[in-house]
C-alpha cells in the first residue's frame, strides 16, 4: 500500500483525497491539517461557480478544470445526495457599469443558459448599463466538506488534526505528500510570490432572494445560500487581517443595498473574514524532496485564490493524475 | 356612496383598494364594506404558491392577456420600493417543461429573459424565464392595513340593500354559485405540500397537454417553504387533505427533483381553484325587493388569480366609473 499524506483539509485538500482515494486502491490516504470544517477559508467563500483569472497560467487549463468542476457538481445537484452536500442550482445576473471587452468570456459555454440580459432585465439595475445572465451553481463548503470528509471515511481514508510545519515530519512515514495548504505554503512550501487577498463578507437573512447578482468588478455580490445570504466584498491584497473590520461592513451593505433595495429589510446573522490564496498562476507541480536518504515526491496543489471551489474537482484530477504517475515511477514494472 | 365588497381573497381586496385609491377624492363619502366569512390566512389567495405565470394558452382570450400584463407590470414597479418584501413580492426563475415542443405563450414578452432550455439543461423541452412571486399570506395582510375597508362578518344581498348599499361587488370566488347561480363556475380542487427544502431556488412547472392543466407536477420556491403540487379535479368541492393525492404528488415531485427526497414535508392543504372557462368581470343592475342595486361581478379566475389580480381591479374600478357616470350623468368624473 502507498502511503499518502494530503497536508490542508479545505475544499482542496479534501477533494483531492477523495479523488485519490476513490480511483487509486492501492494508496491510504491520511489529511493532516490544523483546520478543520468550519474553520477553513473554504467555509468564508460563498461557493459559486465563477472562474477566477490566473494570469499566468493558460486559458485551456482553466477551462478544463472549470468544466470538470462544473459537471461533477451539476451532477450532485440533479442527485438525492444534493442537500447534504450542499449543492444545487442557481441563476443570476452579472453586471457592468462599463461595457467589459469580453462580452463572451471562456466560461460562458460551460455554465447553463448563457446570454446577454435584455433592456428589461437592465432596467433593475439603473447604474448598468451591461449584464449577463445564467445558471451557475452554488457549492456550500458548510455541508460540502462534511460531505467529502464522509466520502473519504468510506473509501478508507483517515483525518487528522496536526500542523505541518515542515515536509521532513512526514517523509519517515509516507510515500508521496499532496500539498494542499493554500496560503500555509507560503511557510511550508517556502513560496513568497503566495498572498493572501483579504476578503470579507457579511450572511444575512433574506430567504425572499432566489437569484445571485454579482457587480462585474468583482468587489459588490450578493449570492443567496441555503439558511442565508452572502453578502460581499473586499479584495485587499496583501492584507493578513483576520478580525471584521466596521467600515467595510458598512461599505458592503450599502453597496448590496444599492443593487438589490430589498436587503435593507434583511437582518445580518454573522461577518467573517477569509484571506484568499492568491498566485500569479496555479503551482500544480511534482517536487522531489529530499530529507535524509529518502527522496519523496510532493504534489504541489495550491495558490487557487478566490476560485478553489470553481476548480476544485479538475484540479483534484490533475494532483490525483501526478499521484499515479508518482507511484508508477516508484514501482515501474520488473523487466526481469 | 356605500359599496359592499363580498370576498376578502386577493381580488375583493385589491378590487375595493384599487376603487377606493381612483375614486375616493371624488366621490364624498366613500364607504366601501368588506363581507367575508374567510379571511387571511384562511383563504384560496393565502394557500396558491403564489407564481405568476398564466396558463399556456389564452384561447385568444386578449382581454385576460391584458389583465396579466397589467398584473405583471404593477408588481414589477413595486420590486424596488420600501414595501416589496411587506406586500411579498420578489423575483424567482426557472423552469416550464414539456412533454413536446409548444408554441410560445403570450406572456413570452411580459416576462423577464424568456427563452428556450439549451440542450445542456434539460433533456426535454422547455423554457426559462424570470418572473414575479406574490405571496397571498403576505399580500393579502398588506392589503388589509391599507384597506380603508372594515372587514365584517357574512351578510346577503338582502340585508345588503336594507342599509342602503349602492354598488355591490362580488369578489366571491368559487362560491359565487351561492349568490347567483353560474353554470360556468366550477371547483378545480387541488392538494399541495409545503415542504422545507430551502436549496431550491428555481421554480419547475410541468405541463402535460394530454392530462390538462395543473395535473402535472410543479415545484415553487417561496419564501418560507417550497410548494409541491400537481392535483386539479374539477367538480370536487372536498377540502380535505388525502394520502392518495399526497402520495401521488410527493412521487412525481421527486422525480423532477431528486434533491427534495430528503426534505422534511410541513404539511398539506387543499384549496378550490374557482375554474370558469373565462373570467366574469361585467356589471349588471339587480332588483333587491323595491330596490335597484349595481353589482360588479369579478370571480372564476381559476389557478390565475394572483396572476391577474390587478389588472382585474383595474377594470372593476373602471366598472364603478361608469355607474357613477350613470347615477350623475353631469358630475364631472
Amino acid at each position: 500500500q502507498d502511503k499518502v499524506a494530503v497536508v490542508g483539509a479545505g475544499v482542496i485538500g479534501l477533494s483531492t483525497a477523495v479523488c485519490i482515494a476513490e480511483s487509486i486502491p492501492s494508496c491510504a490516504v491520511t489529511v493532516l491539517a490544523e483546520h478543520f470544517t468550519p474553520d477553513t477559508t473554504s467555509d468564508v467563500a460563498a461557493g459559486i461557480l465563477l472562474p477566477h483569472p490566473f494570469p499566468e497560467t493558460p486559458l485551456h487549463k482553466q477551462r478544463c478544470w472549470f468544466k470538470d468542476t462544473f459537471d461533477h457538481l451539476l451532477s450532485i445537484c440533479n442527485s438525492t445526495d444534493a442537500a447534504e452536500a450542499g449543492v444545487f442550482l442557481l441563476s443570476g445576473w452579472q453586471v457592468f457599469q462599463e461595457t467589459p471587452s469580453t462580452k463572451d468570456p471562456y466560461w460562458s459555454t460551460v455554465v447553463l443558459g448563457f446570454h446577454m440580459m435584455t433592456d428589461a432585465e437592465l432596467q433593475r439595475f439603473p447604474k448598468y448599463k451591461f449584464g449577463q445572465s445564467f445558471t451557475t451553481i452554488k457549492c456550500e463548503c458548510s455541508k460540502y466538506l462534511l460531505w467529502l470528509e464522509k466520502r473519504l471515511k468510506n473509501a478508507g481514508g483517515q483525518l487528522h488534526t496536526e500542523k505541518i510545519t515542515g515536509f521532513e515530519q512526514l517523509t519517515s512515514s509516507y510515500d508521496i505528500i499532496v500539498n494542499c495548504s493554500g496560503l500555509g505554503s507560503r511557510d511550508l512550501a517556502d513560496d513568497q510570490s503566495l498572498y493572501p487577498v483579504r476578503g470579507q463578507i457579511l450572511r444575512v437573512h433574506a430567504p425572499w432572494l432566489k437569484h445571485f447578482i454579482r457587480d462585474g468588478n468583482g468587489h459588490t455580490y450578493i449570492f443567496p445560500g441555503i439558511h442565508s445570504v452572502t453578502l460581499g466584498g473586499t479584495r485587499q491584497k496583501h492584507n493578513w487581517e483576520m478580525s471584521v473590520d466596521e467600515a467595510d461592513s458598512s461599505g458592503i451593505f450599502e453597496r448590496c443595498c444599492e443593487l438589490e433595495p430589498s436587503l435593507k429589510k434583511s437582518q445580518v446573522c454573522s461577518k467573517l473574514v477569509g484571506l484568499r490564496p492568491t498566485r500569479n498562476s496555479l503551482r500544480l507541480e511534482r517536487e522531489f524532496f529530499v530529507h535524509g536518504n529518502r527522496q519523496v515526491p510532493i504534489i504541489h496543489n495550491y495558490g487557487h485564490g478566490g476560485g478553489g471551489i470553481s476548480i476544485h474537482w479538475g484540479t483534484a484530477l490533475e494532483a490525483t493524475q501526478l499521484v499515479k504517475e508518482s507511484i508508477n515511477w516508484r514501482n515501474p514494472t520488473s523487466k526481469l | 356612496m356605500r359599496v359592499a365588497v363580498i370576498g376578502a381573497g386577493v381580488i375583493g381586496l385589491s378590487s375595493a383598494l384599487c376603487i377606493h385609491d381612483r375614486y375616493h377624492s371624488k366621490v364624498t363619502p366613500l364607504s366601501i364594506d368588506v363581507y367575508t366569512d374567510r379571511f387571511t390566512p384562511l383563504t384560496t389567495s393565502d394557500g396558491a404558491a403564489g407564481l405568476w405565470q398564466p396558463y399556456l394558452h389564452d384561447n385568444g382570450n386578449m382581454q385576460e392577456t391584458k389583465w396579466n400584463k397589467e398584473t405583471f407590470d404593477y408588481l414589477l414597479s413595486l420590486i424596488n420600493s420600501p414595501d416589496s418584501i411587506q406586500m411579498g413580492i420578489f423575483t424567482q426563475s426557472g423552469y416550464s417543461l414539456f412533454t413536446e415542443p409548444m408554441p410560445e405563450p403570450s406572456w413570452k414578452d411580459i416576462v423577464l429573459g424568456f427563452r428556450h432550455l439549451t440542450p445542456q439543461e434539460m433533456k426535454i423541452c422547455g423554457w426559462f424565464n424570470t418572473t414575479l412571486m406574490i405571496e397571498g399570506k403576505s399580500y393579502l395582510p398588506w392589503l388589509m392595513d391599507r384597506s380603508v375597508c372594515t372587514v365584517s362578518s357574512p351578510s346577503f344581498l338582502p340585508s345588503c340593500t336594507k342599509h342602503g348599499v349602492d354598488v355591490i361587488l362580488n369578489c366571491t370566488g368559487v362560491r359565487a354559485g351561492e349568490l347567483q347561480p353560474d353554470p360556468l363556475l366550477t371547483p378545480g380542487q387541488g392538494q399541495i405540500l409545503r415542504v422545507d427544502a430551502p436549496w431550491l431556488k428555481h421554480f419547475i412547472t410541468t405541463h402535460n397537454p394530454k392530462s390538462g392543466k395543473y395535473c402535472s407536477a410543479y415545484i415553487i420556491p417561496g419564501s418560507r417553504s417550497v410548494t409541491v403540487g400537481g392535483i386539479f379535479q374539477a367538480g370536487n368541492w372536498s377540502e380535505a387533505n388525502n394520502s392518495e393525492d399526497h402520495r401521488q404528488i410527493w412521487e412525481e415531485g421527486c422525480r423532477l427533483a431528486p434533491s427534495l427526497k430528503n426534505a422534511r414535508i410541513m404539511d398539506d392543504w387543499t384549496g378550490l381553484r374557482p375554474v370558469r372557462s373565462s373570467v366574469r368581470l361585467d356589471s349588471e343592475t339587480l332588483q333587491l325587493g323595491n330596490k335597484q342595486c349595481e353589482v360588479i361581478h369579478n370571480y372564476g379566475h381559476g389557478g390565475c388569480g394572483l396572476t391577474m389580480h390587478w389588472g382585474c381591479a383595474l377594470e372593476a374600478a373602471n366598472l364603478f366609473g361608469k355607474i357613477l357616470k350613470k347615477k350623475r350623468p353631469s358630475h364631472f368624473w
